[in-house]
């Protein structure tokens, strides 16, 4: 049988040779590349996209993870937490000072002190009192030494796992365990009858999946409330049941392993010859160990600051911006696709579909988008895949009367004229030829449109409709900081900045793009 | 070369456009008769050129032959089978019978989508309805043969349409017309966009193929050359209707309507001193608007010939002799004029 001849024959002359073409796109590539801001904002786009991706697994502390010490500081390079609350204590107590009228201060400092924001004020008595003008009395010393021996001995345990030691001899990861056997450890831990943990434990899965009730079912009415819990309550599996009695239990032997550890360690670092963070495997009895790493609770440096909470800003900006991203993108590939698959039909169909479709789009259009949002999101309750469907349900209709009116230009063509004189059917005429003939528009607008998504959801975040705590979007961020804008600037500051930085990547991009798929456009390179 | 079997026979073929108007209610308020009831018939492996000024319904012709338009009456018999009556399914597996090439080689291919896979496209699709059963291997075989058939190297199969000139992008849309081995091809003046030396190329392309293929055309253009050169017949047609159907060479040496003989006396003649002596027969006014029903000869507003009977009465065609028809009073008997 005759073989394909492979594309790799050698050329003999300059006519026989594989030719590679040039598809259009990558024509628009080539154009691309020449436009410097549009190559300086796909790096951009592709750094916070890594971040995002991999926040996970970088070495940043957890989002969510709450030091009320750790209140509040001010972003450094350099200094750890210690220092930085050290040095908020002090500004604090000689402020006080100060205020008791301890402090000798010239007339004109005076005045100038009146002209002065709160942070200016405490630089100004920092700086006094670092130079030795500031006398602190006993109770002020006592409770700085107090502060500097807890920055120098606090730790912070991470239970990494816990293993039990079967009765077949191996050491098993306890989170494998059953319902009976972890009860069976923890009443071994705390000296409690087994019958006792049980219902214990009952009672706080009860009261687990009553709390997530009560949240997913916001602004009922009591006895509707009443009847919707006795119901989730009756209608849970035991396996679904058996998995919350298992993580309960699982966090109660956790935390006696961590008072275990806490006795152990702590005089470790009291002695203070070892250096942290420091691994160890905790024997608690002969049966449970477990492995425990161990910090230096002050030991941390925020180079973002932290929150309201002593929660770091740096991973909160970037779990953030993992949640505000993936609503930009997914938001706009679902609103693509749903106009993509609208537009093209009525544009191909053409008639009584297209107008009865346009219509539907049209009244959509009237109705203000913002307030249906809003009323979605507080029918179906808050949360990240409301928000998602929310925004894609109202913003389909632009693209698919682009795409329509694309399509309906495109219809006609002769090469739609040949796929039908060969019998293609409208699906693939659609699919095939005019969505592709389009799509250089298509991607040019859903670029544009990332960033209106990511605009959307923070303005939603912002006025406490969008992602609530412990999660974070740009939005939230920056409508959490607002309150204590002067005193902690740096809360709203860096979100602001990396908002702002991905989206003016974003319209570059975008810009970029439509410049290269339209090589008849007047600033081409 | 040809023979006296029918492939196709065109019956009282009308297409019209309706005009609409109303938002949500249509209601038809008129019609653009662009093609109003023509008949003929092409045999197997015969050219039919069909010839006539712009708007006067050639491509309308081919187009509602090959169903991309559905006919408002008539029949279209391929081999005896009414086309205008099948099913989508039915008429899927006549299609690859008789396939078009286009005129506009830059928009008839598709931008988006490298030479093989145009060219593979009918072939596939037929693949995918289970009316073919190719591997990807003989798609990909035939495409390179059927490259090299219309004189374009295989190599350049991965290529994309853009980067071909106007020449080589009608033998593109020739392949792919071949692709489905069919056995009427429809041409829709395929050498109008193109120059004039790339005109004789692919003329002569299309003369080997059907020698070698033994392909039926049906050969649209207003070039009354092109017509000349490449048609065994040759129909004439205005504002929709055939007004003469002839054998080339008695067309062009006996035009017999008064419509026919014009449009010939319009074509240059290369050679300057017979150019002088060149009679122009310079027809009046314009062609009128194919909107409205006719009840007379609808060549009758710029007749020259013209009679009262004309105005009032259509005229059937009439055959002259045997293989040249004409549809003019002039050439039927005064005694055979129905009252």
């Amino acid at each position: 049988m005759a073989k394909v001849k492979s594309t790799k024959e050698t050329a003999v002359n300059e006519f026989d040779q594989e030719i590679k073409g040039n598809s259009l796109g990558r024509d628009a590539w080539r154009r691309l590349k020449k436009n410097k801001m549009a190559v300086a904002s796909i790096f951009v786009v592709v750094i916070y996209a890594f971040l995002s991706i991999f926040a996970s697994v970088l070495p940043i502390y957890s989002y969510k993870e709450i030091i009320l010490d750790h209140q509040h500081l001010r972003p450094s390079l350099t200094k750890t937490a210690g220092e930085l609350m050290l040095e908020k204590k002090k500004k604090d107590l000689y402020f006080m000072a100060y205020k008791d009228g301890r402090v000798e201060i010239p007339a004109e400092d005076k005045e100038a002190l009146k002209e002065m924001s709160p942070n200016q004020i405490w630089a100004y008595f920092y700086e006094i009192g670092e130079a030795g003008g500031i006398e602190l009395n006993t109770s002020e010393q006592r409770k700085l030494d107090r502060m500097i021996e807890d920055i120098e001995t606090e730790l912070m345990f991470d239970i990494k796992k816990i293993n039990y030691l079967s009765d077949e001899g191996k050491f098993v990861n306890i989170e494998k365990l059953s319902v009976g056997q972890l009860t069976e450890i923890y009443s071994g831990l705390i000296g409690a009858s087994i019958s006792d943990i049980m219902v214990q434990s009952e009672k706080e899965v009860t009261l687990q999946i009553t709390n997530q009730t009560k949240v997913e079912n916001d602004g009922v009415s009591d006895e509707e409330m009443a009847r919707i819990i006795a119901n989730e309550l009756e209608s849970i599996t035991t396996k679904a049941k058996d998995k919350l009695l298992i993580a309960t239990l699982v966090s109660k032997i956790a935390n006696q392993v961590e008072d275990y550890a806490e006795d152990d360690l702590q005089a470790v670092a009291e002695e203070g010859s070892t250096s942290f963070p420091l691994t160890k495997t905790v024997s608690v009895n002969d049966r449970l160990e477990a492995k425990v790493q161990a910090t230096k609770m002050h030991d941390r440096k925020y180079f973002f600051g932290t929150d309201y909470s002593g929660r770091d800003m740096l991973s909160r900006i970037i779990y953030g911006g993992q949640v505000s991203i993936a609503i930009g993108f997914i938001g706009t590939i679902t609103s693509v696709l749903i106009g993509i698959v609208v537009g093209a039909f009525a544009g191909y169909l053409g008639g009584k579909v297209d107008y009865i479709l346009m219509r539907i789009v049209d009244v959509i259009y009237g109705l203000p988008y913002m307030l249906l949002v809003i009323i979605m999101m507080a029918i179906f309750g808050r949360n990240i895949m409301n928000l998602f469907f929310a925004l894609a349900i109202v913003s389909w209709l632009t693209v698919a009367r682009m795409v329509r009116g694309q399509i309906i230009s495109l219809k006609n063509s002769e090469f739609v004229e040949a796929a039908r004189s060969m019998g293609a059917s409208p699906g693939r005429i659609i699919f095939k030829h005019l969505v592709p003939n389009s799509l250089s528009i298509i991607i040019v607008f859903s670029t544009l449109r990332i960033p209106a998504f990511i605009m959307m959801e923070s303005f939603l975040s912002f006025l406490g409709l969008g992602v609530s705590a412990p999660y974070a979007s740009w939005g939230s961020l920056v409508g959490d900081a607002v309150e204590g804008m002067t005193l902690y600037p740096w809360r709203l500051l860096f979100p602001a900045l990396a908002m702002t930085v991905f989206l003016f990547a974003m319209n570059f991009l975008g810009d970029g793009l439509r410049d290269a798929f339209d090589p008849q456009s007047k600033n081409q390179l | 070369m040809s023979n006296n079997t029918p492939i196709l026979e065109v019956k009282d073929l009308k297409q019209h456009f309706p005009i609409e108007q109303g938002a949500i209610i249509k209601r038809q308020v008129g019609a653009i008769r662009a093609v109003d009831g023509i008949s003929f018939t092409v045999n197997a492996g015969e050219t039919l050129g069909i010839v006539g000024e712009s708007g006067c319904g050639k491509s309308t012709t081919a187009r509602a032959i090959a169903q991309l338009y559905k006919p408002t009456s008539g029949e279209v018999l391929y081999e005896g089978q009414d086309l205008v009556k099948l099913s989508n399914k039915e008429m899927l597996s006549i299609r690859k019978n008789i396939q078009m090439i286009f005129q506009d080689p830059y928009a008839s291919l598709d931008s988006r989508m490298t030479v093989r896979k145009i060219i593979a496209e009918p072939l596939e699709i037929y693949n995918s309805h289970g009316l073919m059963k190719l591997t990807t291997e003989d798609i990909e075989h035939k495409v390179e043969e059927l490259m090299e058939r219309v004189g374009l190297s295989r190599f350049y199969k991965n290529r994309y349409p853009h980067e071909f000139s106007g020449g080589q992008r009608q033998r593109i849309g020739i392949a792919r017309a071949l692709a489905l081995n069919p056995k009427i091809i429809l041409a829709d003046e395929p050498v109008s966009a193109l120059d004039v030396s790339i005109q004789s190329q692919i003329l002569n392309l299309l003369v080997d193929l059907q020698k070698e293929l033994g392909l039926t055309y049906i050969f649209i253009a207003h070039d009354l050359a092109v017509i000349e050169y490449i048609s065994t017949r040759v129909a004439v047609m205005y504002l929709g209707k055939i007004v003469e159907i002839s054998e080339s060479k008695a067309l062009y040496k006996q035009p017999l309507h008064p419509y026919t003989q014009a449009l010939l006396s319009a074509a240059p003649i290369p050679d300057p001193v017979i150019e002088k002596k060149r009679q122009r027969i310079i027809l009046t006014g314009d062609v009128p608007s194919p909107d409205q029903e006719r009840f007379g000869c609808y060549f009758y507003d710029r007749c020259p010939k013209r009679m009262d009977h004309c105005r009032t009465h259509i005229p059937p065609m009439e055959s002259f002799d045997d293989n040249h028809q004409v549809a003019c009073w002039l050439h039927i008997d005064k005694s055979k004029w129905p009252e």
